[in-house]
């Protein structure tokens, strides 16, 4: 899973999406062990080609992570009149769902490295999405940019009166406040906005984006990443760990 | 409130999937091209808000406001909050791909169940109580909502294998309701004293 900044982000998006869904589906401990390997060296050559940090990748499965602890407290521990159960079925369901969730996120993480939002959203409305999801999704990037710089001038502003965040009423109430001008900030630009349309004798309907063609060198890239994939998925249905599985 | 990649069985994603696009279709449909950056600024407005924490105790929560979002927006916010969840399953790896449409249900469809049950309560003029029930409610039907929209899954999923999670699950998130409930209260109120129209512009005509 290379992560080269050539290749279409089309492809790379289809194949995060696709990587997920099959992964997801995946129930096998051979298979999985071996997409959490693929998505390891994937994210090694992302890291390798500069796309993205060892830093920010583990921040990033870090959060990941957060919900699996809640996981491993309750499926392979149970509380009993004796105490504290240990239950191994339950061990082995929480490493599958352990597993399956790093193995997509790496995989995500090294197919899409070095995307940012735009690139994100312009690769979504270029699968072919439906127009106005696409066009809905373009204009959110952009406008989740300004909102965040909006919110950052009003924490500076509140910084600057001596604000600080806190588990009391007056913090609650100061933050709705805030929420509520940021609401009235994006209400008035959106005004201004339809005005801009109407000046531009917008006639209620966006036109077609035209996407272009993917060149026929990144297909047999992704062809190639894709069979990585397909490994993983017969490495769950060959005879041999079939039988390695029976004979455990 | 993400439920991470990697939890739910094939027949749950794919049902949740299913539901999940029909309610997308269903709130496109009702969002007209000229709306659109109305939505858009909207749900930028929520994104900004869920990353937005709150200490709470030893801990913090982070602003999930779905009740309030659905409360502005109605049927849009089916496509607004699959849209934020492309993008945080894409830039962070929240959530994921697989489980987008999981995600997207539980956190829209008791969206959907607050702009119906609070929106008669909203009006310009409507006392100061009024207002703060309407936001208030809102954020108890949004997190309680996808807390049992989730526990759901999950119980469809593992069965009774996931009956402590479902539990803890359902814990994690009373603070947070009883966070996204006061600001979601405040916030409404506070939207009627400095732009009435406000609280009906997300599902104007």
């Amino acid at each position: 899973m290379s992560c080269d900044r050539r290749v279409d982000s089309r492809l790379r998006l289809a194949l995060a999406v696709t990587a997920s869904v099959c992964i997801a589906l995946i129930d096998h401990g051979h298979a999985l062990a071996w997409l959490l390997a693929a998505g390891l060296a994937g994210c090694a050559v992302a890291v390798a080609a500069g796309e993205t940090g060892w830093r920010p990748l583990a921040r990033r499965m870090a959060a990941v992570n957060a919900f699996l602890v809640l996981v491993w407290l309750t499926l392979p521990l149970s509380l009993t009149a004796q105490g504290l159960a240990w239950s191994p079925e339950g061990a082995l369901l929480a490493a599958k769902i352990s597993a399956r969730t790093n193995a997509i996120a790496l995989a995500v993480s090294a197919l899409l490295a070095g995307m940012d939002a735009y690139a994100v959203a312009r690769a979504a409305a270029a699968l072919g999405l439906p127009l106005r999801f696409a066009r809905l999704m373009l204009l959110m990037v952009r406008y989740v940019e300004l909102i965040g710089d909006t919110w950052a001038r009003l924490q500076r502003a509140a910084r600057a009166r001596g604000f600080a965040m806190r588990a009391d009423r007056r913090s609650i109430a100061v933050l709705a406040q805030m929420m509520a001008l940021l609401l009235v900030h994006a209400l008035l630009r959106a005004e201004r906005v339809e005005l801009a349309l109407r000046a531009r004798a917008f006639s209620g309907a966006f036109g077609s984006p035209h996407p272009g063609r993917v060149p026929g060198s990144h297909w047999a890239w992704a062809a190639g990443t894709a069979a990585a994939l397909l490994v993983a998925v017969a490495l769950a249905a060959l005879p041999w760990t079939a039988a390695w599985a029976v004979l455990r | 409130m993400h439920l991470a990649e990697g939890v739910l069985d094939g027949p749950t994603l794919a049902a949740s999937a299913l539901l999940a696009v029909g309610g997308i279709a269903l709130g496109l449909k009702r969002l007209d091209d000229a709306r659109l950056p109305m939505a858009a600024l909207l749900g930028a407005v929520f994104f900004v808000a869920s990353t937005v924490h709150v200490p709470v105790g030893v801990g913090s929560v982070h602003l999930i406001l779905n009740g309030l979002a659905g409360l502005l927006l109605g049927w849009a916010v089916f496509p607004v909050i699959a849209v934020a969840l492309i993008l945080q399953a894409a830039l962070f790896s929240f959530g994921g791909f697989a489980v987008l449409g999981a995600n997207t249900l539980l956190l829209a469809l008791p969206a959907v169940a607050a702009h119906y049950a609070c929106r008669p309560l909203l009006a310009a003029d409507a006392p100061r109580a009024r207002l703060l029930t309407a936001g208030a409610l809102a954020g108890v039907i949004g997190i309680a909502g996808a807390a049992t929209i989730a526990g759901l899954m999950l119980a469809a999923s593992g069965g009774r294998a996931f009956g402590d999670l479902i539990a803890l699950l359902a814990a994690a998130h009373v603070p947070v309701m009883l966070v996204d409930a006061t600001v979601g209260a405040l916030t409404v109120a506070a939207l009627a004293r400095l732009m009435p129209r406000a609280l009906t512009a997300g599902t104007a005509a």
